[in-house]
Order: structure tokens, then C-alpha cells, then sequence
């Protein structure tokens, strides 16, 4: 787990989630730069260089995004379609990073395309064993799809 | 006109005709009879003295004819005698005064007679001619008499002797005849007119009870059994008809009958003639719609309804030309303009023949139903939004809670690495406590959350596999705990009826119950099966050889944060059989258990 520079954006409002989310993934030596959004707004301005993100360069995207799904202004839900129904952020993996286990949710993230759900722990020792899981595959073992533009 | 006066009409005239002739035909026999008698025994006598008076008659001498002429007279209570010479002149009269005359009548050479009245007397008179000596013997007169031939020429015609005989007598005679006849005939005729009228009586008896029987039929009173008077063809008549009366009264029902039904149906009732026009309303018809029997009988049924009349009335006809009209939603028109929510049927009636009588229809009155079904309505609507609070509620525990939760915990573990050795141990075993309590109320907030889900979510029902999900349920307790040692028994074919995840989620808990309090003993045995109990319903049990409860405290089981032992003994949030509990309630059975300390305990429960 070294020399991973990919963005991660972590969509996150919670500052203590976030905090713990961070310690996380240092503690895992995950070095890349992780952008955190505190709404479900934020997070949409971001990834289309949109509000106060305009003139961002919208040819880096991040490689994995943490999504949370109770957000302020935009709901998770809602990032996450607009994230799918963007030819330029469709294929991005979302992984729904969230406290909610209701059946309902996670119905409703796998109909909008999130790549997985995970439930955050309550438990610190497992919740870093969560972190790290997900780092492990998404950013090191997961070969994520050609940026739309390198395609073309 | 009465049978009895119809025969009395015709035969009191007929009979009186019929006796009136008979009593003209006797008479006129008796007067003939009579007549003919007197004027036989008359020529008779005339003839007698005939030869006597020759003589006399010869020498025109009324000396000589007088004494033979009243010699008659006398002898024969003759009226008068007379002599006659041929030319028809009086040669002697026994009445002085009528010498002399010319008599009339014509005289031939028989002998004639010929009524007339002498002295307002009636009078049968015979005139019997006179011949000369050389008269024939009076056997031979007596046959030219008898037979009207005429006299040999030989002789010579002197005169005429004449007879008058009172018809007095004779008519006493007749009339005492005429009398007897008369009442003869009469006893006749009444002893007939009686035979009559017994007879039309005889009749009529039994055709007075039939026409009182029919009398009955028509007021609708089917119980009649006329009396058989006789054993002829109206004792035949009589019987038919007590036998026709007692088809009826099983096979019919009277009006009466039919009406009080109608009238006492607790639903309004309307029944409308050919032209549509209503003919019956019953009691609850017209206390629903406020009006008289006389403000509805003879209008239209669709004064009945709400709406343009005519439209409704075409729309009613059309509807009943297809078919019957059945549970047609509607509002009635009471008299004073409110309108009473309905449901409407109506079907056409027909006579035997087919043809269209018009209809019978019922409207029930679905006031209180509507009010209920608002109230329901609205019920639900307020069911529905407290699920949906409870909804929102439930995701906010599950979301909202946890996550100071998981700063809490968090946070305690990253002092506990970053700054643990410069903290006192005591501290330091606050801090892990802190850390416990946080990992205790987030299974506490799971445990709830599941609890509520289970009486959340739709329930399917359908054949599963008990024996299967147990099995599932035991191996990952084993892979959760690889180093525990305990003998697992699932019977085979646990058939139940139910929701499998519903029922999945009730062997998880009871299953590991079972697993958690067997925990402290070395020979650990959980078993799972069923039997028939005595009413034949399968019981399924989960039993175990663990710590057990003490059954003083049974009824706390099942609720909600009970617990039997204490968090150090065996841990545990006292929720789980809560929502078993309520699984088992939501397929509709029962659940109970048996224990006794330190021998384990037995979980049963049906579906």
C-alpha cells in the first residue's frame, strides 16, 4: 500500500467520521490526497468544477469515492445518480460508506449503481479494518476503467 | 238471476198453461159427452112416442097430441114437448103460447138437434120426424137413426115430434166434474212443483258451498274444504275442488303473506309497475326518504334519485332491459333535499308468460357504512403516517445514534494508542469501559432496529424449510466460535408455513439463546424438533442443557429489555426473544418455554 496517488473524495459531513475516516487510512499508510466534501452539493460542485470548484480541472477525477448518505442540501442518493447519469463521472467507483443498514437503502444504492455498501462499525478497531479493506481493493487491487477522455 | 227463481219463471206458466189446457181439453170432452148422452136418451124418447102420437099427427088434432106431449113432459122431466106438421107449424105445444108458431131450425128427414135457450133457459132440443102407419119396425128406425140414412121412399113424412130438455142438470154435472178435475190437476201440479223444488234444492246445496269456498279463495284464504253432500258428479265436484284448495295452500303463498314480508325487510323496498311507476314502498322505504306512501304510490321511480328525472328514468330502463341491476352505487333523494348514500339493486319482473311487469328494488341505506369507511379512511391514513414517522424514526436510530456513538468510541480508542502509557491503569480500564458501553448500545440500537423490522415488513407466507435454515444458523455459530464444543441435533423435514426471513431471523435468536447459555458447559447439546400435540398441531422446540431460568420469572421472558442474568454472566441486550415473540405472533401462533436452573431450557412455539 505505498505509492498510491490516486484522489479519494470522501463525502462525509460528519466532522467526527471524517476525523476517524482520516486516521484511518493513515494508519494503513494510505498516502493519497483525499478531498472531503461536506454535503452531497459540495461533493457535485467538485466533481464538475461547478460553484466554488468552477475552473477546476475536471480531468482529474478522483479514483474512489466515499459516499455517505445522509448528507445536507443533496442527499447521498441523489450525488450518487447525478454521478452515474455524467458520462464523465458514471464509471467512477462509489463505495456507500454509511452508519445505515435499512433494507431499503441499500436497495436503492445498488439500483443507482453504487459498486458497494459498507456499514460503518461503531467499533474503531473494526471500522479501521474496514477502511482498510476497502483501500486494499479499490485502490491497489481494483483496475478501475479508462478515463473517458484517454479512451476517446 | 237466482237458479231457484230461474226454475220457478219458467215452470209456474208452463204449469199453469199446461193445467189451464188440460182443463179446457175435459171440459170440452165432459160437455161433449154429456150432450151427446141427452140428446140420445131425448131421440130416444121422441122416437117412443112417435108411433103414440100418429094418430094425432094424421087429424092435425092437438086434442089427441097434447096428452102424448105432456105426457112426456112429465114422464121425462122435459122442459117442454112439442108436435110440428112437416111444413114446420106448431100442432102442439106443451107451452101454450107457442102454438100457432113457425119453429125454426131446419127440419130434415133425420133426426137434429140443436141448442137454444127457452125461457133464459139452456136447452137441448131434439126434433125426430113422424112417419105414417107404414112406418118400418123400430129396430130399422132406430138404424136410420144411428146412421143417418134417409127413409124409404114409400112413406110418408106427417110432421116433427119436438123435445126440449133443461141442460141444467147436465151442467151441474159437468161443473161437478170440471171441479173434481180441477183439483186433481192442481194436487198435480203442486206435488210436481214440490218434486221440483226439492230437487233444484238438492242441487243448489252443494253448489252454496262451493261458491262460499271460492268466496273464501278470493279474500286469499286457502284453507277451505267445502262439504261433499252426495256421492254423485257434485260430490266429485266438491272433492276436486278440497283438493285443488290444498295444492294451493302448498303451493302458494297469499298476498298477505308476501306483503308482510315486503313491508317488514328492514331495507327500503320499491316495486313499480309496467309503466315504471311505483306501486309499493315499503316502511323502511318511506322512513328513509321522509315521505308518505301516498307522495310516492303512482310516480316515477326516479323521483327515487338525485338527478335530471328523465335521464335518470331512460337510464334505469336501459339498465334493466340488459339484466338486473345489482349493488349500483347511488344517493336517494329524501323530501326534503338530503341525499342518503344507497346501494341499489333492482330486477325486472315477468309474468308466466314473460311478458315485463315492471320491477323490484331494494336500496340499502350505506350511511353508517360510509361514516365507518371514512373513519377507517382516516384511521389508516393516521396508521400510515405514524409507520412512516416510525420509519424516519427507525433510520435516525440507525444512523443518527450511531454515529456519535462511533466518536465516542472511536475517539476513547485513539487515547487509549495515542497517550495510553501515559495514563494510569485505572484510566486506562475507564477507557475500555467506555469503549464496551459503546459497543454494547450499538448492538442495543441493532437489536431495536431488527425488533421494529420484524413488525415492519410485509410478511409472505409460504412452504419453508425449518430443518435447512437451522442447520444454516448452527454452522455459522460454530465458524463464529470455532474453539466451542457442542453437539448441534436438527431434526429432518422441519416443514413450516411461513416468511423465511421472518422465521430465519427466530431460529437466529432462539438458536443462539441456546448457544450463548449453553457456553459454560463441556458437553454443550442444543436440539431442534417437532411433535404432533394433542389437538394434532405441530410444536417445534429448540431445547438446550444450559444454564436455564428459573420459571418464577417465566413471564418476564418475552419482553422487551428483560433480562434473567446478568451482563457479566452472559451477555445480551434482552431484546431478542421480544422479537421472536413477535415473528411467532405475526404467523399467528404461540410461544412458550419450560426450564428449570441449571438444566437447560425448552423453547416451544407453533405457527
Amino acid at each position: 500500500m505505498q505509492n498510491i496517488d490516486g484522489l479519494i473524495l470522501l463525502v462525509e459531513d460528519n466532522k467526527n467520521d471524517e476525523d476517524l475516516t482520516v486516521r484511518a487510512f493513515k494508519k494503513n499508510n494510505l498516502k493519497n490526497e483525499l478531498k472531503i466534501a461536506r454535503d452531497g452539493a459540495e461533493a457535485l460542485d467538485f466533481l464538475f468544477g461547478e460553484g466554488a470548484y468552477a475552473g477546476r480541472d475536471t480531468g482529474v477525477m478522483p479514483q474512489l469515492i466515499l459516499l455517505d448518505l445522509k448528507l445536507p442540501k443533496v442527499d447521498g442518493l441523489e450525488v450518487l445518480r447525478r454521478i452515474r447519469s455524467d458520462a464523465r463521472t458514471k464509471l467512477l467507483p462509489v463505495v456507500v460508506l454509511t452508519s445505515s443498514k435499512e433494507e431499503q437503502d441499500l436497495v436503492s444504492s445498488y439500483s443507482l449503481g453504487a459498486n458497494s455498501y459498507v456499514r460503518k462499525p461503531v467499533d474503531f478497531t473494526e471500522f479501521v479494518g474496514a477502511v482498510t479493506q476497502l483501500g486494499c481493493y479499490w485502490l491497489v487491487l481494483n483496475q478501475a476503467a479508462p478515463k473517458p477522455g484517454a479512451a476517446a | 238471476m237466482k237458479l231457484r227463481n230461474k226454475f220457478m219463471s219458467l215452470l209456474l206458466p208452463a204449469g199453469a198453461l199446461t193445467a189451464l189446457l188440460i182443463l179446457f181439453l175435459i171440459r170440452r170432452s165432459v160437455h161433449a159427452v154429456i150432450v151427446d148422452q141427452l140428446a140420445k136418451s131425448a131421440t130416444l124418447l121422441a122416437e117412443a112416442a112417435a108411433a103414440d102420437a100418429t094418430p094425432g099427427f094424421e087429424s092435425r088434432s092437438e086434442t089427441l097430441l097434447l096428452p102424448i106431449l105432456q105426457s112426456i113432459q112429465k114422464r121425462e122431466g122435459a122442459l117442454y114437448a112439442a108436435a110440428l106438421d112437416s111444413s114446420g107449424r106448431t100442432l102442439a105445444h106443451t107451452t101454450i103460447t107457442e102454438k100457432g108458431k113457425i119453429a125454426e131450425g131446419a127440419l130434415g128427414d133425420g133426426p137434429a138437434v140443436r141448442m137454444l135457450d127457452f125461457r133464459d133457459e139452456p136447452v137441448l132440443e131434439v126434433s125426430v120426424p113422424v112417419w105414417s102407419l107404414q112406418a118400418p119396425p123400430s129396430g130399422a128406425g132406430l138404424g136410420f137413426l144411428m146412421s143417418g140414412e134417409a127413409p124409404p121412399l114409400s112413406r110418408r113424412r106427417l110432421g116433427f115430434l119436438r123435445v126440449g130438455l133443461s141442460l141444467q142438470p147436465a151442467l151441474r154435472t159437468e161443473e161437478r166434474i170440471l171441479r173434481d178435475v180441477i183439483l186433481i190437476v192442481g194436487a198435480i201440479g203442486a206435488a210436481a212443483l214440490l218434486l221440483v223444488l226439492a230437487l233444484v234444492g238438492g242441487i243448489l246445496r252443494p253448489v252454496n258451498g262451493l261458491m262460499e269456498g271460492i268466496d273464501r279463495i278470493r279474500r286469499g284464504r286457502y284453507d277451505v274444504d267445502v262439504p261433499i253432500l252426495s256421492d254423485d258428479e257434485l260430490g266429485d265436484l266438491a272433492r276436486s275442488f278440497n283438493d285443488m284448495c290444498r295444492e294451493l295452500v302448498l303451493s302458494t303463498v297469499s298476498k298477505e303473506y308476501v306483503e308482510g314480508i315486503i313491508e317488514n325487510i328492514s331495507d327500503p323496498v320499491f316495486v313499480a309497475g309496467a309503466g315504471g311507476s311505483i306501486e309499493t314502498a315499503n316502511r323502511a322505504a318511506l322512513e328513509t326518504l321522509g315521505r308518505s306512501g301516498a307522495e310516492l304510490i303512482g310516480r316515477p321511480l326516479s323521483v327515487l334519485f338525485d338527478g335530471a328525472q328523465d335521464a335518470v328514468q331512460g337510464e334505469l330502463e336501459a339498465s334493466l332491459a340488459a339484466g338486473p341491476i345489482r349493488d349500483r352505487k347511488v344517493n336517494l333523494k329524501t323530501k326534503d333535499g338530503r341525499l342518503v348514500p344507497a346501494i341499489f339493486s333492482a330486477s325486472a319482473l315477468a309474468d308466466l308468460r314473460d311478458r315485463q311487469q315492471g320491477c323490484v328494488c331494494i336500496a340499502k341505506d350505506i350511511t353508517e357504512l360510509k361514516r365507518t369507511e371514512e373513519e377507517l379512511r382516516s384511521a389508516k391514513t393516521a396508521a400510515e403516517a405514524v409507520s412512516k414517522e416510525l420509519e424516519a424514526f427507525s433510520y435516525s436510530v440507525s444512523h443518527d445514534l450511531r454515529a456519535p456513538l462511533r466518536g465516542i468510541a472511536g475517539f476513547s480508542q485513539i487515547v487509549l494508542e495515542d497517550a495510553g502509557a501515559a495514563l494510569d491503569a485505572s484510566s486506562r480500564e475507564h477507557l475500555v469501559r467506555v469503549v464496551d458501553g459503546t459497543k454494547l448500545m450499538g448492538r442495543l440500537i441493532d437489536d431495536i432496529l431488527e425488533l421494529s423490522r420484524v413488525s415492519r415488513t410485509e410478511m409472505t407466507r409460504r412452504s419453508v424449510d425449518l430443518s435447512e435454515i437451522a442447520r444454516g444458523v448452527a454452522a455459522s455459530l460454530r465458524e463464529a466460535s470455532p474453539s466451542r464444543r457442542a453437539e448441534v441435533v436438527v431434526a429432518d423435514g422441519l416443514a413450516a408455513d411461513g416468511d423465511p426471513n421472518l422465521l430465519r431471523v427466530a431460529l437466529v435468536n432462539l438458536i443462539g439463546n441456546a448457544w450463548k447459555y449453553t457456553g459454560r458447559k463441556t458437553d454443550a447439546r442444543i436440539e431442534v424438533g417437532s411433535f404432533l400435540d394433542g389437538a394434532g398441531a405441530r410444536t417445534f422446540f429448540v431445547k438446550d442443557n444450559g444454564a436455564g431460568f428459573d420459571m418464577a420469572y417465566s413471564a418476564k421472558l418475552f419482553g422487551a429489555f428483560q433480562r434473567l442474568h446478568a451482563q457479566a454472566e452472559f451477555d445480551g441486550t434482552g431484546v431478542g426473544l421480544a422479537t421472536v415473540q413477535r415473528i411467532i405472533r405475526r404467523h399467528g401462533g404461540k410461544i412458550w418455554a419450560e426450564s428449570s436452573v441449571g438444566y437447560g431450557a425448552t423453547f416451544y412455539f407453533t405457527l
